[in-house]
């Protein structure tokens, strides 16, 4: 990783952000509101309403 | 390689789809597995889904965050650092590779019928459907209770209704009763977007797809990159015709539409494109020793 920080910079910037944004979700119970998504027939999707 | 990635593209879709126990339970899959986001378009309210749809899951936490319980508000941080994670290391590869929607698109394009370019200026569409119909309306457009939703699948995602309502009411035929204004305008929806990617390759990825459009901001980074070498070009223009997302790799570096699909790679004979990561760093300056210039000695 060291030496693609010499010339790509943001991209390394970027995949420790969103590493951290992720682990951040994954701590504050956003795993369990996306499985509890999944286990519902999404009425949205079919076009209910 | 084009067999390949038909390879990959069937093994995806059929694996993440691969709930095959729905015709007996008549129910989708609740395992955790739902806790998983698929990396392409994929409905997770398909009866054979086994992961969730990024898409539908980002919309339905912007759209319920007023109602979430911890200190934090939960906005989807879960799924936008996973599809970022993604777009930073392969940029808009999932869809060339992944996406069972996009699989979808490229077998119905084979149908034999006249075709038609894409206008290239539409191709801003799909950013406009990811901020408003992805990201504002699902935050704003809220009810009394301050519950919004996620209008994306409400209103337009094909994939929602082919792969979801479809088959859910063949399975569940008490679901005719509820549907309204908004089943018959996803089916509209559907029979144009079919008819357009059957006549326009890859329509939909081109035209409105918000993931799409959110990898493709990182196409421009990505560590996994076309590579054009120009000293192989000999301007043949045959990766022209090969690119399903109609990108000229000779003159567009990074463009934002390539999906790594790696067709022109297949296309080109002089060996100009290949995949490859973005260059660690600049190319090293040759050191030069300059020798002193040499001196006669001094007659003694």
């Amino acid at each position: 990783m060291s030496i693609y920080a010499m010339h790509n910079p943001w991209a390394v910037v970027l995949i420790v952000f969103f590493s951290l944004l992720f682990l951040i979700g994954a701590n504050i119970g956003e795993i369990t509101f996306l499985w509890n998504l999944g286990k519902t027939i999404c009425l949205s999707c079919i076009g209910v309403g | 390689m084009n067999l390949f990635r038909r390879l990959v593209q069937t093994l995806v879709a059929v694996g993440t789809n691969g709930y095959l126990l729905f015709p007996f339970t008549l129910d989708i899959y609740k395992g955790p597995l739902k806790a998983i986001c698929h990396p392409g378009l994929n409905c997770y309210a398909c009866p054979a889904a086994l992961l969730s749809c990024p898409v539908g899951a980002v919309q339905n936490y912007l759209a319920s965050w007023r109602a979430s319980s911890g200190p934090v508000p939960q906005l989807g941080s879960l799924v936008w650092g996973y599809l970022g994670f993604i777009g930073v290391m392969v940029g808009r590869l999932p869809c060339g590779w992944l996406c069972p929607f996009g699989f979808i698109q490229d077998m119905m394009h084979k149908i034999p019928t006249p075709k038609f370019s894409f206008p290239r200026p539409l191709r801003w569409v799909k950013y406009g459907v990811l901020v408003v119909m992805v990201i504002l309306m699902p935050l704003f457009i809220v009810d009394k209770l301050g519950l919004g939703a996620p209008w994306f699948c409400k209103l337009i995602c094909p994939a929602g209704t082919s792969e979801g309502a479809l088959p859910l009411l063949i399975m569940k035929p008490t679901l005719w009763g509820t549907l309204g204004f908004y089943f018959w305008n996803k089916i509209t929806w559907l029979i144009l977007i079919i008819t357009g990617f059957i006549l326009i390759s890859r329509f939909f990825c081109r035209l409105l797809c918000p993931l799409g459009a959110f990898y493709s901001l990182f196409n421009r980074i990505s560590f996994v990159k076309l590579d054009f070498i120009e000293g192989n070009c000999v301007h043949c223009l045959a990766c022209v015709p090969a690119c399903p997302t109609g990108v000229r790799p000779y003159e567009e570096r990074d463009s934002r539409e390539c999906i790594l699909c790696l067709r022109c790679v297949n296309a080109c004979r002089f060996g100009a494109l290949n995949i490859g990561l973005r260059r660690p760093m600049p190319a090293p300056r040759k050191h030069v020793v300059v020798e002193p210039p040499h001196r006669a000695p001094r007659p003694a």
